[in-house]
């Protein structure tokens, strides 16, 4: 909120300056800004860091395996701790105190987890992280559902995050041996996304959608460059869709705008996943062509409206030049290929600032 | 004042019936402990560290990887196997057939029992397989001990085996000693 603040702040006084606004308007202006608070915020993720670390604080001391209490006398606590946390968490919402709620619900899911983990490590039992993450998953869902915690369904994502981790890991590794998708990961992510439109967290849905990366890389493993291609195609239209359509597009996902960086970051990874595959001779200068001309037409599209789309295509631009100059340095590839590709480059480069300069004429004209 | 009580009564049900998860899964392995016909095994060790469940042993047995004739024909990861053990020299157990997805078909013999398990991989004419009772969860620290001990002494495991062939771990025996035993159920 900081940052916004002092954002709004700077323009109240550009406006006093040329006169825009008298100075009792931004007096009120100013202090309505400051009434706001910026400190609430850091509250809030301090008590949900402290619930974090104790969360984790509950799970180390279950792997601990510590002899001096006995099995069952841990068990019966982590039940406590199950009870107390879910019971105190609701009654500190009642009271309007919610930050300290979702703490208290981050902890009972955390407890509800080492309980899991308690009776694998009871009863030996050697098999499935997965199913034990999958479990918590669901109730750790059922108690964002039932409390409209923000928190947990964040904590959803990161459940099914861990489950993939887990499942990637019993099977030795996502790239090799296993190299079948799951699509069992982006049902729970979208789960996770449909919880958190009763949670209303934000947070959860970006989260999801920079969770379902993992699931992109592992359709490559499986399927290659024509899932890459797919992507690339995909992400790109929709991220058309998405700055011409922002509003009902928005009423669905819900992202507050967020959408276009998402899907251009989905395209930047099909690009990268193209290159790892196409990576010399005429294959690499053709991609590296079409998505030079690619990235252009989208800040075309929509570099006006988004500093954070500006931002990633200049990045990705920097990225595709230095892969480029790299791959042609690296394998001493003839010559005239690499002038090809710095022509076209530049060329595209040109393109580019010559329509930003011609855009911004017209716009200071009017 | 009518919404305090509600709200804190879906707390305390989404809590309990947490807690009567965890308390079902205790009760089914309790009951196969309770249950279960005890079967010995030999193994053999390892020793890393889980995140959550802490350190452990890793076991190994001779129903784990079976070669020759006992290996079932054309078995691939994932696969349910039965294998049936029976009472063999020094009191420890052998495998004596194996079969997929069904038990072998012959009558079992005096003291045999079949254990299932899930085909991790299969080569060279030898079946690996898991049965859920690869790890034994040891004290913070104990298990680096375990697997030295592991190296000249003998040990083997104690195992409750259920009617649907379901394997659980009873107690890790050091030289026909108990290694860490704290009962539960």
């Amino acid at each position: 909120m900081l940052l916004r603040q002092r954002v709004v702040q700077r323009e109240i006084d550009h406006w006093q300056d040329n006169g825009l606004i008298d100075r009792s308007t931004a007096d009120r202006l100013r202090s309505d800004l400051e009434g706001r608070g910026g400190n609430v915020r850091v509250v809030e993720t301090l008590v949900v860091m402290s619930a974090m670390l104790f969360a984790a604080a509950i799970l180390i001391f279950v792997a601990a395996n510590w002899e001096a209490i006995p099995r069952l006398a841990r068990c019966a606590m982590l039940a406590i701790v199950i009870l107390a946390a879910n019971i105190g968490g609701a009654s500190q919402m009642v009271r309007g105190n919610r930050h300290v709620a979702e703490g208290l619900w981050i902890v009972g899911a955390a407890g509800f987890g080492a309980s899991i983990a308690l009776v694998g490590q009871m009863y030996h039992l050697s098999g499935d992280a997965a199913g034990a993450f999958l479990i918590w998953y669901v109730a750790t869902a059922a108690s964002a559902l039932a409390f409209s915690s923000r928190a947990l369904s964040a904590v959803c994502v990161g459940l099914a995050v861990s489950w993939l981790a887990a499942e990637a890991s019993q099977t030795f590794s996502i790239f090799s041996t296993y190299a079948k998708a799951n699509h069992l990961y982006p049902l729970l992510l979208v789960g996770a996304y449909l919880v958190s439109f009763r949670t209303g967290s934000v947070l959860a849905r970006h989260a999801a959608l920079v969770a379902l990366v993992f699931y992109f890389i592992w359709l490559f493993d499986d399927w290659g460059v024509l899932f890459a291609v797919g992507l690339l195609i995909v992400s790109i239209g929709l991220f058309v869709v998405a700055i011409r359509m922002p509003d009902p597009l928005d009423r669905i996902v819900r992202l507050n705008g967020g959408l276009p960086v998402h899907l251009l970051l989905y395209a930047i990874l099909a690009a990268a996943m193209l290159h790892s595959e196409w990576y010399e001779g005429v294959e690499l200068a053709a991609l590296a062509a079409v998505l030079l001309a690619l990235l252009v037409g989208v800040l075309l599209v929509g570099g006006r409206e988004s500093r954070a789309v500006r931002g990633l295509v200049y990045t990705a631009f920097a990225a595709e030049l230095s892969f480029v100059y790299v791959k042609m340095v690296g394998s001493m590839l003839s010559t005239a290929g690499f002038l090809l590709v710095a022509a076209l480059a530049f060329a595209a480069f040109a393109f580019v600032v010559s329509r930003f300069e011609r855009r911004f004429a017209v716009e200071a004209a009017t | 004042m009518t919404k305090l009580p509600r709200f804190v009564l879906v707390a305390v049900a989404i809590s309990l019936l947490q807690i009567a998860f965890i308390g079902w899964m205790v009760a089914g392995r309790a009951a196969l402990l309770r249950d279960g016909t005890d079967v010995t095994l030999a193994v053999e060790p390892i020793d890393p560290r889980d995140l959550l469940r802490g350190d452990y042993v890793v076991l190994s047995y001779p129903i784990s990887q079976l070669r020759g004739d006992l290996a079932p024909r054309g078995a691939s990861g994932g696969d349910t196997i039965y294998v049936r053990v029976g009472p063999g020299e020094n009191g420890t157990f052998q495998p004596v057939a194996a079969r997929l997805g069904s038990p072998p078909e012959a009558a079992l013999g005096d003291g045999e029992i079949d254990i299932r398990g899930t085909v991790r991989r299969s080569e060279f004419g030898s079946v690996h397989s898991n049965f859920g009772i690869e790890r034994f969860y040891v004290p913070e620290g104990a298990g680096r001990g375990i697997e030295e001990d592991m190296r000249q002494d003998r040990f083997e495991v104690v195992l409750a085996v259920g009617k649907d062939g379901s394997a659980q771990i009873r107690s890790l025996l050091h030289e026909g000693r108990p290694v860490y035993s704290d009962p539960i159920f």
